[in-house]
């Protein structure tokens, strides 16, 4: 939509509160484009892109090429530690079971539980930080205070304390990663409402009577999708970490999970005898983490205005 | 490639004493090592065409290893407890026993060379003092305090006076008299009188954690300054291994109750008349010792000043440490590092079989495993060879009944129930379940517990069972399974507190120990079970014993109450500048009688 | 500036008081019964009931959270281990040191090297110094901790045995690896920092000042630059200090050194509850007094904070 239909439509009676509307959408398509020729010029963001990309192609095709049952956790016990071959292309582990296939199918665990994470800590960040920034008052005070004193436990600790209440279940998991990332989300979030409340398009929308929490997340929340995405990426590199190091320590997901930390924390006991049977895993979490932090560094550093040159 | 190999087989002799013989170890080796020694079983190893890496050595040493230590079961040419005799068909005697041991560990032991000694361990123990449950707590037990009896090094069933000088069984056998030896100071200074010894053991035997053998002993009386009598419920042959436990050692009965009007807990300030003092207690860290110079057995003083029990909660970095010196000695060594540590010339390993055996036990209070077909039909569908093979690293012995592998009343003929899965489905079916059902199975969560747990879980997966595994801390463990009874299925191990059938047998499977705590975990009550249990308690005459054992296992295994998996090894890791050490099974190491001798 | 100092203190009790409320929730629904774990064996029902009258476990939640408060605060007393019956401070308070230890060397690894290579990065920008900098941050973020150090144990421990395997040593030799392993996540963010304000001051007025009166780059870099740039850096490091308290628990775990993370996982897994709320509370506690710390520090170097609060 160019300028000159707006304007048009303008001089067509189109309500107030609806030209608004248009203009701030056409604003926003515009944006949506030059961020993404921006991001395109960052080689190692698209690379880290694709990369991503190709995990999740490789996680959701994983049940299908697999069996559950019998290629990731039945055991061959005859069959252990079987170096490097071509039908087990990263060896067997103390179970006898397929390094490889494990691997690949922990990328589906771990993806599952980033986005498990990132979802938990995205509504009840948002709806925190937009209540702070849109309400303001003694609201904004209550809910900041009670973010910096989250903030202020750090991240491992509350997860240990979580899973320490209320056990190693899955939902309690996701709950332990989320709530590290809620605080710097709804900080965000509440920075971006800050800013964008006193935006003509809402002071049209209010005009119309249209009720707050529309406002909230109809408007306002759509324009400040930026920087919430790259939090949320790279809030997904940060749960893969925690999760594994969970696992790892004995309080995340438990065996025959073939999640990275747990078969690092399995490989730990025959770290001397056997060490390949740390790399893979270990660089399956390398390669996760780093793609999607670069992918999120460079949708950052495209969304800036600052470096648009 | 020879060389190489030689010096392996070298080092095996001089080094293992408790293993095979030169012959076997070479006859072995001629046979197996020309070739490349893969099959499709033993994929312990890897095809080599080139020069051999330390690898193929290291499996060669496994699998030598195993087995050597299969033949050692059958040969019992083992020190420790009972082993058996050249392939008997009918078990051992206690008779055979005695001839076929070698004798006192206690060669000639040199002057330390050094005044710290640092001994591992990977848990914390909960006491130090009679309600001691694991070996670790035994190990600490037994340096601060003494009992009447003691066993000698590593030999179970060589009984030798220590605070008591003898003992006289009256003409029934019901009354035991112990003559107690004079001037025995305890570490405060106080002298140890008839009457710390009464109250001692009074005390030990109310303990629930000695529920099993407490009930033995009626009464305990003072006769004279020089004298206790205990009264037997029955005239009981194995009382005198009990008595040499540590579970039943000598306290100062003035400074226990003191303790106990304080609220002190004595478990962490121990004081009692052993070869070494208590100093301090770094909770999670290390305990530490200083030799007691006044030690009532002159010629057992304590060769090294101040013993440093150090816990390191993970067995590889301790098995790594003590490759690399850190410490002098290492209890709770992983069988995947026993390999390398065997092949590592500065180290030694010493081991016995293990007082335990692992097993599965089913928890009959709930459904459906108070249902007999279903219970057999998990039994069915345990392959206790790979649980062998990949829990443990094919290093121990397989058990077919509820008695520790080796010791008196074990039959090595038993054949427990055969791996058999479709007909486990079958019975499965039978009983109402053909899709089997929803449970878990607890488990402590050491890997030396965990991985084989792991391997019963696909295993009843795939009998179809929609099992899931709960890893859980011992403590935590130890109070829902063992105490309050709330499990499905769970994988532990029994231990024999003396080397006697009974010792397992009676607590694991008689009724009335279906409340005590690590006791009949199953809760199995069975009549004809309680009759033969009794009657094999009182027998005296050992053939008897035997069949009497034989039936019982043959009940256990038709019922299923317990799966009995394997018997593990236990071993102590050594620097190899240590003298005078042994293996025990039972966790008693005397360090006051050992010695690090630096080349 | 005392006003300030006062400001932030009341803040900081606030937010001890809300930590401490916040976890003391979280553990007191804990399922399972106390009672019954201390007393283990020998539970019989008059028993159980005894103990929970003792510990004050039947009463309303307020009254058990601020009876805890009053303890604490009047008596010193954070309770006593469900596990080993010992006073809970007491248990911490002997591994704290290995922690301490193990938190300092890290955060002086991750510090030194953060702003050594953070610099050469700002200064060297757009050369390949600055982007094999940036692809080494990347990198380092990515890493598990864990697995470096397992890396880092194969490597010195194993193969070149130069390094002793278990941490906790009395030497500084055993906390080396782990410090390493640690440090990492640490450093990269103070990297990026300790970049970003270089850039910052490097484009501004007074250092091209600088440079047109003729002061070599040296000079310039370290003299004028880094000591303005340091500033947002030493909060950096001062919040990364609060942090490292509490996420030495894997690199505990890992190099099996026995301090307040070990502690808390051993606790988390009995259900000792005391002891994980007095341990998180103790690093929480912490944390916040150095951030605090690091506040006023800040406000009384740099000026500008300063003067707006010596009105």
């Amino acid at each position: 939509m160019s300028n000159t239909n707006v304007n048009t439509a303008a001089e067509r009676n189109f309500t107030a509160e609806q030209v608004a509307l248009m203009k701030q959408q056409y604003k926003k398509q515009n944006q949506l484009v030059a961020t993404w020729r921006q991001f395109k010029k960052n080689k190692m963001a698209v690379f880290g892109l694709i990369v991503f990309f190709l995990m999740v192609i490789v996680a959701i095709s994983c049940s299908f090429i697999f069996d559950y049952e019998t290629d990731i956790v039945e055991q061959h016990i005859m069959e252990r530690f079987q170096g490097f071959s071509r039908e087990h292309p990263l060896g067997t582990d103390q179970f006898g079971r397929d390094i490889l296939k494990r691997v690949l199918w922990g990328g589906r665990v771990s993806l599952f539980c980033g986005l498990g994470a990132v979802t938990i800590s995205l509504t009840f960040g948002s709806i925190l930080g937009a209540a702070a920034g849109f309400f303001g008052g003694y609201v904004d005070d209550v809910i900041m205070r009670f973010m910096d004193i989250l903030l202020s436990i750090p991240e491992t600790l509350l997860a240990i304390s979580l899973v320490a209440a209320f056990g190693t279940s899955l939902p309690v998991l996701l709950c332990a990663m989320a709530v590290g990332q809620i605080p710097k989300l709804s900080r965000l979030v509440r920075s971006q409402v800050l800013t964008l409340k006193n935006e003509q398009f809402v002071e049209a929308a209010r005009c119309c009577g249209t009720k707050n929490a529309r406002i909230i997340f109809k408007h306002i929340l759509p324009n400040a999708v930026g920087p919430i995405i790259v939090n949320c990426t790279l809030t997904v590199a940060r749960s893969i970490l925690t999760i594994a190091g969970l696992s790892f320590i004995g309080l995340g997901l438990q065996p025959p999970n073939p999640e990275w930390g747990a078969m690092l924390s399995e490989a730990k006991v025959r770290l001397i005898d056997y060490p390949y049977l740390i790399v893979a895993p270990g660089i399956a979490i390398i390669l996760t983490v780093m793609s999607l932090t670069m992918a999120g560094d460079g949708l950052r550093d495209a969304l800036d205005p600052k470096m648009r040159h | 490639m020879e060389t190489r190999i030689s010096k392996s087989a070298q080092y095996f002799n001089e080094h293992q004493r408790t293993i095979c013989t030169k012959t076997q170890l070479q006859k072995w080796f001629t046979e197996n090592i020309t070739g490349t020694f893969i099959s499709s079983e033993d994929s312990d190893f890897m095809v080599e065409t080139e020069e051999p890496a330390m690898k193929k050595i290291k499996s060669a040493v496994a699998l030598v290893l195993g087995v050597t230590l299969l033949a050692a079961g059958c040969s019992g040419s083992g020190k420790g407890s009972g082993g058996g005799t050249e392939s008997s068909s009918s078990g051992t005697t206690a008779a055979e026993l005695d001839t076929s041991q070698e004798k006192s560990v206690h060669t000639e032991v040199q002057d330390a060379t050094k005044d710290d000694f640092v001994f591992t361990i990977i848990s914390e123990p909960a006491n130090i003092g009679q309600e001691v449950t694991n070996n670790n707590g035994r190990l600490c037990t037994i340096q601060v305090y003494d009992s009447l009896i003691k066993e000698n090094g590593g030999d179970r069933t060589d009984l030798l006076p220590n605070l008591a000088t003898e003992w006289e069984f009256s003409e029934d056998g019901k009354t035991l008299t112990f003559t107690i030896k004079d001037g025995v100071k305890f570490h405060n200074g106080d002298t140890m009188t008839a009457e710390d010894v009464a109250f001692s053991l009074d005390h030990a035997r109310k303990l629930s954690t000695n529920a099993s053998t407490g009930n033995i002993i009626e009464d305990v009386q003072v006769v004279d300054d020089s004298h206790v009598a205990l009264t037997l419920a029955y005239p009981y042959k194995p009382i005198l291994n009990i008595i040499a436990q540590p579970q039943y050692c000598i306290y100062n009965k003035a400074y226990t109750e003191k303790c106990e009007s304080e609220g002190t807990v004595m478990d962490r300030c121990p004081m009692g008349t052993g070869p070494y003092k208590f100093v301090n207690w770094v909770s999670g860290e290390e305990i530490n010792f200083e030799r007691f110079d006044d030690y009532h057995d002159q010629d057992h003083v304590a060769k090294m000043k101040n013993l440093k029990v150090k816990i390191m909660t993970d067995a590889t970095t301790a098995a790594l440490a003590i490759e690399n010196g850190e410490c002098d000695a290492f209890l709770g060594v992983n069988t995947a590092d026993m390999p390398r540590l065997d092949a590592n010339e500065d180290t030694i390993i010493y081991r016995t079989t293990s007082t335990g055996y692992h097993l599965l036990t089913l928890n009959t209070r709930k459904a459906p495993f108070d249902n007999q077909k279903v219970r057999q039909a998990i039994a069915k569908a345990i392959n206790v060879e790979e649980v062998f093979v990949g829990g443990h690293d094919g290093i121990g012995w397989i058990t077919t009944q509820p008695i520790t592998y080796g010791i008196f009343g074990y039959d090595k003929n038993f054949e427990a129930m055969p791996y058999d899965l479709e007909g486990a489905k079958q019975l499965l079916a039978e009983a109402g379940y053909p899709d089997g059902f929803k449970c878990t199975l607890k488990v402590k969560q050491d890997s030396y517990y965990s991985t084989p747990a792991q391997i019963c879980v696909e295993q009843l997966r795939k009998l179809g069972l929609d099992i899931d595994i709960k890893i859980q801390e011992t403590g935590t463990y130890d109070t829902e399974v063992d105490t309050n009874f709330d499990y499905d299925i769970a994988y532990e191990m029994t231990v024999a507190q003396y080397p006697d059938a009974d010792a397992t047998v009676f607590m694991r499977l008689h009724s009335s120990c279906i409340n005590s705590p690590k006791g009949n975990v199953a809760g199995a009550v069975n009549e004809d079970l309680d009759k033969l249990i009794e009657e094999a308690r009182y027998e005296l005459d050992d053939e008897k014993r035997l069949e009497l054992y034989r039936e019982i296992s043959e009940i256990n295994k038709e019922e299923s109450y317990y799966i009995p998996l394997v018997t593990s090894t236990n071993s102590v890791v050594v620097r190899k500048e240590v003298q005078g050490a042994y293996a025990h099974g039972g966790g008693q190491y005397r360090i006051s009688d050992w010695s690090y001798v630096a080349e | 500036m005392g006003r300030y100092i006062i400001r932030r203190l009341l803040q900081l009790i606030f937010v001890v008081f809300g930590i401490s409320f916040i976890l003391f929730t979280i553990l007191s629904l804990t399922p399972g019964d106390p009672a019954t774990l201390i007393l283990g064996e020998a539970a019989t029902a008059e028993s159980i009931a005894a103990k929970r009258a003792e510990l004050g476990l039947d009463d309303p939640f307020f009254v058990r959270y601020f009876s805890y408060l009053y303890n604490i605060f009047a008596h010193g007393d954070f309770g006593n281990s469900y596990r080993s019956g010992m006073p809970v401070f007491k248990e911490v308070f002997t591994r704290f040191p290995n922690t301490l230890k193990l938190a300092l060397l890290t955060i002086t690894i991750s510090a030194v090297l953060g702003i050594l290579f953070g610099v050469l990065s700002a200064v060297k920008q757009y050369t390949w110094i600055d982007n094999a900098t940036l692809a080494f941050t990347l990198l380092i973020t990515s890493v598990p901790s864990f697995w470096l150090g397992l890396m880092l144990i194969i490597l010195f421990a194993v193969q070149l045995g130069w390094l002793p395997v278990s941490g906790g040593t009395d030497s500084i030799r055993g906390f080396i690896l782990p410090a390493i392993a640690g440090s990492v996540g640490y450093m990269a963010n103070t990297i990026r920092q300790t970049r970003t304000s270089m850039l910052d001051v490097i484009h501004s007025d007074y250092i091209t000042m600088a440079r047109a009166k003729g002061c070599n780059e040296k000079t310039v870099t370290f003299k004028h630059a880094l000591r303005n740039a340091l500033l947002p850096v030493v909060t950096l490091i001062g919040i990364n200090i609060g942090w490292q308290l509490g996420g030495t628990i894997i690199i505990e775990q890992v190099f099996t050194i026995s301090g307040i993370g070990t502690l808390m996982i051993t606790s988390v897994r009995s259900k000792d509850i005391p002891v994980v709320l007095g341990c998180v509370t103790f690093v929480a506690l912490l944390a916040s007094l150095i951030n605090l710390a690091t506040d006023i520090l800040y406000a009384y170097i740099d000026p500008r904070v300063k003067s707006s609060y010596t009105k």
